[in-house]
C-alpha cells in the first residue's frame, strides 16, 4: 500500500446545497461537492429528474422556504479507494425567501468536477437549462485570514420562483486520500427523499455510523454495492429557540468508511481515525534547532511542571498570529514546525505543531486533538472527521499533581491528559475555553488512539466578582465605582476582546454593557488591568454617574440596588424539544453598597431569593443597615447543557433571576 | 490588510514601449520608529502607517505600491497579511518583496512564495488575488513590503487615491503619470480611442480631490501628478454616520470628454434625457392606458394617483426577481425597450416602472420630469466629481399648481407622495422646465412617518400583566414592512415582526403579532396587532412597580454613551412615535404616587411628552417623541445628546402602586 493509500481517510460534509451554509468553509475541514457547469450543451431534464419533479410537495414542508424533493449520492470507490461521487438533487422552491436555496459544487487541487448540470422546471411547467453564463466560481478569497484553493462553483439558473423546482446532476473525482463519506441528511429545509450509495470493489469492506438518527439498514443491491435511503426527513430550525446547541451538533447525519479506514466498531473506528491522524501528522512537529533552543530558554529555571509547560504555551498563544493556510491536504496536515516557527503564523493545526515540539524538548509528550469548537458535533458514538478544529491533549506525568491543572482527563489507556487549545491566545493552560467545555475529541497517539470527553471545569474555574460602592443623591443621581475581578475562560475572553479593540472601543464597549444597566451613565473613568501571565485574573475598575438612577415618586425614592450586572438570559414558555445549553460553569458574585441621601429610610425592599436548582444556585439579598443599602448575589452553575426536560426547572430559574435584577427599593423621606 | 483595485483598466490602441522600471527600495528604520510603542498623536491607533507610496505610471504601464507600517497592538497584526486583486489575463503582480524588521532592529525578510488564487470567475472572466504573509510580525515590528501591478502596453488607468482610512499616516507620497495628452494643452485633442457609454471620445483626464486643508495638486511640468501628504488622522468611526465616502480624504482620477462641471452635466444629462424621451414616449399604447385609468374630470392630482396605483400594480421585479433573457424568449418575450413593452408585460424593474409612470403622467397632459438621484444610504451626491455612475436611482418630480412633488413608483408599496428614505434629501440631477439642473430632494417631515403604539393591558396583584398592542404605522416603517413582506412568507413575516417586538417591549415582557390589516394597502396606515404578556417590573410585599413607559424609546441610545462628536448625525428620516397604555389594576391596588410625567423640549428639533391619568381603576400613560430632524452638524451634536439623555432618564421613571387597605410604611 502506497503512501497516499495509507493516508486515505475521510470525506468532508455536503453542503446541502444551501448558499448561507457556505460560511463553514472556514473550518479546517473543507467540504466536497461535485462540479462543473453545463459542458454538454442544452439538454433536456432527465428522466430521473422529471420522476423528482413529479413528487408532490408534501403537507409537512407547506410552511418551509423550499423542499428536497430527490437527493441521491453515489459513491464509486476505485481499487485505490478513491471515490467519485454523483449527486442528483431536485429542490422546489416553496416561499420568496427560498429563492436562495441551489446548487453547488466545491472543489479542492486534488479533485476534478467531471460535469455539473443543472435546469429548472417552472411553475408553468416550462424547462430552462442552465447555460455557462449562470454559473459563477468563487475562491476561498473572502476570509481574511484564510489562504485556501478551494473553490465553489454556484448555480444560478434561470426562473427560480416559488413553485419552480431546481434539477442538478454533478460528477467529481474525488480527494485520494479521502475514505469517508460525511453523509449530511437532514437540512434547514425537509427532504423527501434521500439516499447513499457506495460501490465498493470487491472484497472492501466498510463501517458506517449514525448521529441523531437511527441507523437504517442498507441494501446491496448489486455485490458489494450497498445503498441507505431515508424519506421524509424534517427540516432543523432552530430559530427563535433559545439557548439551543449549535445546529451542527443538533442536525442528523451518517459517516461511511470503507478501505482501510473502516474498522469494526466505534472504539476501533476511533482508532482508526486517530492513527490516520497520526501518520498524517508524524514528521511535523519535529523540532528545528530554532526551536530546540527557543524551548530551552524558555524553560530554563522552571520550578515545577507548571511553570516549564506555561512558559511554553503562552510563548506560543502570544507569538504565532492565527492564520490558516489550507492548499489540499493541508485542510488536515500541518505545517512543520520549523516553518511555523520561522514565520510566527499558523491555524490551530500549525499552533499545536508547534506546541507539540516545544514540549518535545521539554521532554513532555502531546498529541493532537481534533475536535469542533461547537459543543456536541463531535459525537463520540458517531465516528468520524467531522470536526472544525485541532487542540492539544498534553501527556501529565504521574507524579504531577497540581491544581492550577484542572482540564484533565484520563484516556482509556490509563494516561492523564492535560487538554489545552492552543489558538485561544487568552485563556491559560490549565483550563480549556468553555465552548470547548463537554465535547469530545478524537486523540492522534498512534496505537493509543481513542476519543476523549473534554472536561466540565468546577465553576471556580470561571469566576466573576464584582463589588461597588455608590452613594445615591436627594435628586436619584448616583455616583460611585465599580471593582471587577475576572479569572479563568470569563477572563480569557475579556482578554481576547481587549486584544481587538483600542480605548475608544473599549470605553464604548464598556458604556453600552453599563448602560444597559443604567442608562444615562457617565463613565467617569475606566481601567483594565491585564497581568502579563494568562492565568492570572484581569480586573476592571470603573467610576460611573448616573443622573435620575433612582426616581422620586412623591415622598418615595424608587432605586434599583443591583446596579451594574445582567445574568438572566431569555427563555420561553414554549415546549422545549432540544437540549439547553448553558453556555459555561461559572461563579459569579455580586456585592454593592449604596448610600442612601440624608432624610431617606428604606420603606420596602424586594424579598431575598433562594434557589437551588441542582445544576445551579442562585442567592440574593437585599438589606438596610446604617443608611446603607447593601445587595449582595451569589450565581453558581455547574453544567455546560441540560437535557430538553429539565426546561421547566431551567425557566423557573431565568424568572427568578431576571425578577431579582428588577427587584426595587423603597426609600421613603422621613 | 485587503487591497482593493486601486485602478479601473481601459484599452487604448497605441502601443508603448516598456521602459526601466524604478523600484521603491526599502529604508533604513529610525532609532525613533523602532523604539515607537504609541503614537503621541493617535494614543489609540494600533498602527501607524509610516510611508505609504504609490505611483501609477501608464507610460511605463504600472503601478506600484510601497508601504511601512509600525505595529503597535495586536489587533493590528492582521496588516502582515496583504491581498492584491487583479484580472487574470490582463495584469499581473510583480516584484513581489519584504521584510519584518522587529523593534530590535532584526529583519526577517518575506521569502515565502505569494499565493496566487482564484477570487471569482464569471465566465471568462476571472479576478485572481495574491496574497503575502509578511513573516514573524509582533507588536513593535515595523512591516515594510512593496509591489506592482502590470498591465499592458495599451492600457491606461484610474488611480484611486484612498489617503485616509483606518490607521493614521505620517508620510505619504501619491504620483500618477497619465499619457501626457490627456493633459494640458493637448487635453481635448486625442481620446486615444477612448470612448464613454455614448461613444464620446473621452479626451481629459480629470480628477476630484478630497484632501486635507491647504492641499490640492494638478501636474506638474514632467505632466505627473504628485501629492505628498503627512500627519493624515484615522478616518472616524461613528454610528449614525453618512456614507463614509463622503467624509473620507481621497482623490479618483477618471476620464472624462473635456468639459466644464456644467457642460459636463449638461451633455450627460442629454444622453439620458435622450433614452429617458425613447423610453418613456407617449405612444398610443401608452394614451391607452391612460384613458383606461383616468377620467377626463378628474383633477390633475387625482389622475396622477390613479395612474400611480396601476404601475404600483405590476410586478416589481427588484423585488422578485428579474427574468433572464432565456426566460423572455422561452415565454416569447422581447427584452424591454420601451415603457409601453413594461405596460405590456406587466412587470418590470424599478426603473423601469418609474419610467413608465413618467410616461403615463404625460400621456395623461401633465407636467412630469425625471430626476436620477444617489441613494442616500451609499452616498452623497458630489457635483464636482463628474462621474454619472454614483446616481444610482430614479424618482419622478409631478409638477402641479406651480409645485413640485417627488414621486416614487420604483418602490413598491410606496405610497403616493411619500419617497423612500434613500431617494430624500438625496441629490441628483432632475429635468426641468427648461434643461436641465442639479437638484436635491426634500426630506419627508416627522408626520410623515409615524408610529403610533397603544396598548391595554390587564395587572394583576403579582405584578402580572397581558393584555392587546396595537401598531399603526405610516410612511417608513410601514414601507419597510411591505415590502419586508414581499420579499418573505406569511410565517417569516411573523417571526421578523415577533424579533421587532422584543425590541419595543420592556424586558421581561414578551409579545407576538396576532395579524396584521393594510399590509398590502400601502395607501391605508398599517396595523399589527399583538398579545402581550409577562413582568415588565417587581412585585413587593405592598406595592408594585413598573416602568413608566410600557414600551421602549426606540430611539439609539448610542448619542447618550458617545460624549463627542466627528461626523454629521445621519437618522435616514425624521420621525414620531405615539404611545398609549391603559392599565386596568388590579382590584384593591391604587397608584401610591403621582403617575409618570415629562417633558423635555428641543425647540425646532425634537420633543418628549409624558403624561399620565387616572379613572378610578383605569391608569393612562400617554407619551410623544417627535424628532424632526434627519441629519445634524457636529456642532450641534451637544443639544441632541442633552436631549437623548433627559429622555432617558425620563423613560427611566415608575409607576408606584400600593395595595390601598395595607399600612402604608414599615
Amino acid at each position: 500500500m502506497g503512501q497516499a493509500k495509507g493516508l486515505a481517510r475521510g470525506n468532508a460534509i455536503r453542503f446541502g446545497g444551501h448558499l448561507l451554509r457556505w460560511a463553514a468553509l472556514a473550518a479546517i475541514v473543507f467540504v466536497c461537492m461535485p462540479g462543473f457547469a453545463g459542458i454538454f450543451g442544452k439538454a433536456p431534464v432527465p428522466d430521473w429528474g422529471m420522476q423528482a419533479y413529479k413528487t408532490r410537495t408534501p403537507e409537512y414542508a407547506k410552511d418551509s422556504a423550499a423542499v428536497t424533493l430527490y437527493d441521491e449520492i453515489v459513491e464509486t470507490i476505485d481499487s485505490k479507494g478513491r471515490a467519485v461521487e454523483r449527486e442528483r438533487e431536485a429542490i422546489r422552491i416553496l416561499k420568496p425567501q427560498g429563492r436562495g436555496h441551489g446548487c453547488a459544487v466545491s472543489y479542492d487541487v486534488d479533485e476534478k468536477v467531471n460535469y455539473f448540470r443543472v435546469w429548472t422546471i417552472a411553475a408553468d411547467e416550462k424547462q430552462y437549462f442552465a447555460e455557462d453564463t449562470d454559473f459563477v466560481e468563487e475562491g476561498g478569497t473572502g476570509i481574511p485570514v484564510m489562504l485556501s484553493t478551494r473553490k465553489v462553483k454556484v448555480a444560478r439558473p434561470p426562473a427560480v420562483d416559488v413553485g419552480a423546482t431546481i434539477i442538478c446532476e454533478s460528477e467529481e473525482l474525488m480527494r485520494p486520500y479521502m475514505q469517508e463519506k460525511i453523509w449530511d441528511i437532514q437540512d434547514d429545509i425537509p427532504v423527501v427523499f434521500q439516499a447513499l450509495e457506495i460501490d465498493l470493489p470487491a472484497g472492501e469492506k466498510h463501517w458506517q455510523s449514525w448521529h441523531n438518527y437511527k441507523a437504517v439498514d442498507p441494501v446491496e443491491v448489486a455485490p458489494n454495492h450497498f445503498r441507505w435511503e431515508i424519506k421524509d426527513m424534517p427540516a432543523l430550525d432552530l430559530r427563535d429557540i433559545p439557548s439551543h446547541p449549535v445546529w451542527q451538533a443538533l442536525s442528523a447525519r451518517m459517516a461511511v468508511d470503507w478501505g482501510d479506514s473502516a474498522a469494526d466498531g466505534v472504539d476501533s473506528e476511533w482508532k482508526s481515525i486517530g492513527q490516520w491522524m497520526t501518520q498524517l501528522e508524524a514528521d511535523r512537529p519535529t523540532p528545528s534547532p530554532e526551536i530546540t533552543a527557543e524551548a530551552q530558554t524558555l524553560i530554563a529555571g522552571a520550578p515545577d511542571f507548571y511553570t516549564k509547560l506555561s512558559r511554553i504555551t503562552e510563548s506560543i498563544q502570544k507569538n504565532i498570529r492565527y492564520f490558516i493556510v489550507e492548499r489540499g491536504i493541508g485542510g488536515y496536515q500541518a505545517n512543520r514546525a520549523a516553518d511555523i516557527y520561522r514565520n510566527r503564523y499558523g491555524d490551530c493545526k500549525d499552533k499545536t505543531t508547534l506546541l507539540i515540539s516545544m514540549l518535545q524538548v521539554a521532554g513532555i509528550h502531546g498529541y493532537y486533538l481534533m475536535v469542533d469548537d461547537r459543543r456536541g458535533v463531535v459525537d463520540p458514538q458517531a465516528p468520524s472527521l467531522a470536526g472544525n478544529h485541532m487542540i492539544t491533549a498534553i501527556e501529565i506525568p504521574p507524579d504531577v499533581n497540581d491544581p492550577r491543572l484542572k482540564a484533565i482527563v484520563t484516556g482509556k489507556d490509563g494516561k492523564r491528559y492535560l487538554i489545552f487549545d492552543p489558538t485561544n491566545e487568552r485563556v491559560p493552560v490549565g483550563i480549556l475555553p468553555e465552548y470547548e467545555q463537554g465535547s469530545y475529541g478524537s486523540l492522534a497517539a498512534g496505537d493509543a488512539s481513542q476519543v476523549i470527553a473534554l472536561p466540565v471545569l468546577p465553576p471556580d474555574a470561571n469566576t466573576n466578582e464584582r463589588t461597588g460602592k455608590f452613594t445615591l443623591g436627594a435628586d436619584g443621581t448616583l455616583t460611585g465605582s465599580v471593582d471587577a475581578i475576572r479569572s479563568g475562560a470569563s477572563g480569557g475572553e475579556l482578554r481576547n476582546a481587549l486584544k481587538y479593540s483600542d480605548d475608544k472601543e473599549r470605553r464604548e464597549a464598556l458604556e453600552t454593557s453599563v448602560a444597559h444597566d443604567v442608562p444615562g451613565v457617565v463613565l467617569n473613568s475606566f481601567e483594565y488591568v491585564q497581568p502579563p501571565a494568562l492565568d492570572k485574573p484581569i480586573e476592571i475598575h470603573y467610576k460611573l454617574t448616573a443622573a435620575q438612577y433612582a426616581h422620586t415618586a412623591g415622598p418615595l425614592l424608587l432605586v434599583r440596588p443591583r446596579v451594574v450586572g445582567s445574568l438572566a438570559h431569555a427563555f420561553d414558555d414554549k415546549p422545549r424539544k432540544f437540549a439547553i445549553d448553558l453556555g459555561s460553569t461559572g461563579h459569579w458574585h455580586d456585592s454593592f453598597d449604596i448610600a442612601l441621601p440624608p432624610g431617606y429610610v428604606v420603606d420596602e425592599t424586594p424579598d431575598p431569593v433562594d434557589l437551588d436548582v441542582g445544576f445551579a444556585t442562585y442567592h440574593s439579598t437585599i438589606t438596610a443597615k446604617d443608611n446603607q443599602l447593601h445587595y449582595e448575589r451569589d450565581y453558581v452553575v455547574k453544567k455546560v447543557e441540560l437535557a430538553a426536560s429539565e426546561a421547566g426547572v431551567y425557566r423557573k430559574l431565568e424568572g427568578t433571576i431576571l425578577a431579582d435584577e428588577k427587584g426595587t427599593a423603597v426609600l421613603k423621606k422621613q | 490588510m485587503r487591497i482593493r483595485p486601486l485602478m479601473f483598466f481601459g484599452v487604448l490602441s497605441g502601443v508603448f514601449l516598456l521602459p526601466t522600471l524604478m523600484f521603491a527600495q526599502f529604508q533604513q528604520p529610525t532609532d525613533e520608529e523602532l523604539k515607537m510603542t504609541a503614537d503621541a498623536k493617535y494614543p489609540d491607533a494600533a498602527a501607524v502607517i509610516l510611508y505609504q507610496e504609490e505611483k501609477a505610471d501608464d507610460t511605463l504601464h504600472y503601478h506600484s505600491r510601497y508601504m511601512r507600517v509600525k505595529i503597535l497592538k495586536e489587533s493590528a497584526k492582521e496588516l502582515a497579511t496583504v491581498s492584491v486583486d487583479y484580472i487574470r489575463g490582463y495584469n499581473t503582480i510583480d516584484a513581489v518583496s519584504g521584510r519584518t524588521i522587529h523593534a530590535d532592529g532584526t529583519i526577517i525578510p518575506l521569502n515565502v512564495k505569494p499565493s496566487d488564487l482564484m477570487a471569482v470567475k464569471a465566465g471568462e472572466t476571472e479576478i485572481r488575488q495574491v496574497t503575502f504573509n509578511l513573516p514573524s510580525v509582533e507588536v513593535g515590528s515595523i512591516l515594510e513590503y512593496s509591489y506592482q501591478v502590470r498591465y499592458p502596453a495599451n492600457s491606461y488607468s484610474s488611480p484611486f487615491w484612498e489617503i485616509q482610512g483606518q490607521y493614521p499616516v505620517r508620510k505619504a507620497k501619491y504620483m500618477f503619470a497619465p499619457f501626457p495628452d490627456f493633459l494640458g494643452a493637448t487635453a481635448g485633442l486625442s481620446s486615444r480611442g477612448m470612448v464613454g457609454a455614448h461613444g464620446e471620445e473621452l479626451t481629459d483626464l480629470m480628477w476630484y480631490p478630497h484632501l486635507p486643508a491647504g492641499k490640492s495638486i494638478s501636474p506638474n511640468a514632467s505632466k505627473r501628478i504628485e501629492l505628498e501628504l503627512s500627519d493624515v488622522g484615522p478616518l472616524p468611526r461613528e454610528r449614525w454616520a453618512p456614507p463614509i465616502e463622503a467624509e473620507r480624504y481621497e482623490v479618483r482620477f477618471y476620464y472624462a470628454p473635456g468639459s466644464s462641471v456644467a457642460q459636463y452635466w449638461t451633455n450627460e444629462a442629454s444622453y439620458w434625457l435622450k433614452e429617458v424621451g425613447r423610453f418613456a414616449e407617449v405612444s398610443g399604447t401608452i394614451k391607452t392606458a391612460v384613458a383606461s385609468l383616468v377620467a377626463p374630470g378628474d383633477s390633475d392630482l387625482d389622475k396622477a394617483k390613479k395612474l400611480y396605483a396601476a404601475v404600483q400594480g405590476l410586478e416589481n421585479t427588484t423585488f422578485t426577481r428579474e427574468k433572464s433573457d432565456a426566460e423572455l424568449k422561452r415565454e416569447g418575450l422581447k427584452p424591454v425597450k420601451r415603457a409601453e413593452d413594461t405596460w405590456a408585460q406587466k412587470s418590470g424593474g424599478g426603473t423601469d416602472l418609474a419610467l413608465l409612470y413618467l410616461a403615463l403622467l404625460r400621456g395623461a397632459g401633465l407636467t412630469a420630469y425625471p430626476m436620477k438621484v444617489v441613494d442616500r444610504d451609499l452616498g452623497i451626491f458630489n457635483a464636482n466629481y463628474l462621474q454619472w455612475n454614483q446616481l444610482n436611482d430614479t424618482v419622478v418630480i409631478l409638477n402641479t399648481g406651480g409645485q413640485d412633488i417627488v414621486l416614487d413608483p420604483a418602490e413598491k408599496m410606496c405610497p403616493f407622495q411619500l419617497v423612500h428614505w434613500r431617494h430624500s434629501g438625496a441629490g441628483g440631477i432632475r429635468q426641468q422646465e427648461k434643461g436641465i439642473a442639479p437638484w436635491v430632494t426634500p426630506l419627508s417631515p416627522y408626520t410623515a412617518n409615524t408610529i403610533i403604539r397603544r396598548a391595554e393591558v390587564t395587572l394583576s396583584a403579582d405584578g402580572q400583566v397581558t393584555g392587546k398592542l396595537k401598531f399603526t404605522m405610516s410612511g417608513q416603517d410601514a414601507l419597510y414592512w411591505r415590502q419586508r413582506a414581499l420579499r418573505v412568507d406569511d410565517e417569516t413575516l411573523k417571526k421578523d415582526f415577533d424579533d421587532w417586538l422584543k425590541t419595543q417591549v420592556q424586558a421581561g415582557m414578551e409579545a407576538h403579532l396576532t395579524g396584521f390589516s393594510n399590509l398590502d394597502n400601502p395607501n391605508a396606515d398599517l396595523n399589527a396587532t399583538a398579545i402581550a404578556t409577562g413582568s415588565p417590573g417587581s412585585a413587593m410585599g405592598k406595592r408594585i412597580l413598573l416602568p413608566g413607559s410600557f414600551f421602549t424609546t426606540r430611539e439609539d441610545n448610542s448619542f447618550i454613551e458617545q460624549p463627542n462628536r466627528q461626523l454629521p448625525v445621519d437618522m435616514h428620516y425624521a420621525m414620531q412615535v405615539k404611545d398609549g397604555v391603559l392599565y386596568h389594576l388590579p382590584a384593591g391596588f391604587g397608584l401610591e404616587t403621582s403617575g409618570p410625567a415629562a417633558s423635555v423640549p428641543w425647540p425646532g428639533s425634537a420633543t418628549f411628552v409624558m403624561k399620565s391619568t387616572t379613572n378610578g381603576n383605569d391608569l393612562t400613560v400617554m407619551t410623544t417623541l417627535a424628532r424632526a430632524f434627519t441629519i445634524l452638524q457636529p456642532e450641534e451634536y451637544g443639544q441632541l445628546r442633552d436631549f437623548y439623555q433627559k429622555v432617558a432618564a425620563a423613560d427611566q421613571q415608575q409607576l408606584v402602586l400600593h395595595a390601598v387597605d395595607a399600612p402604608k410604611g414599615n
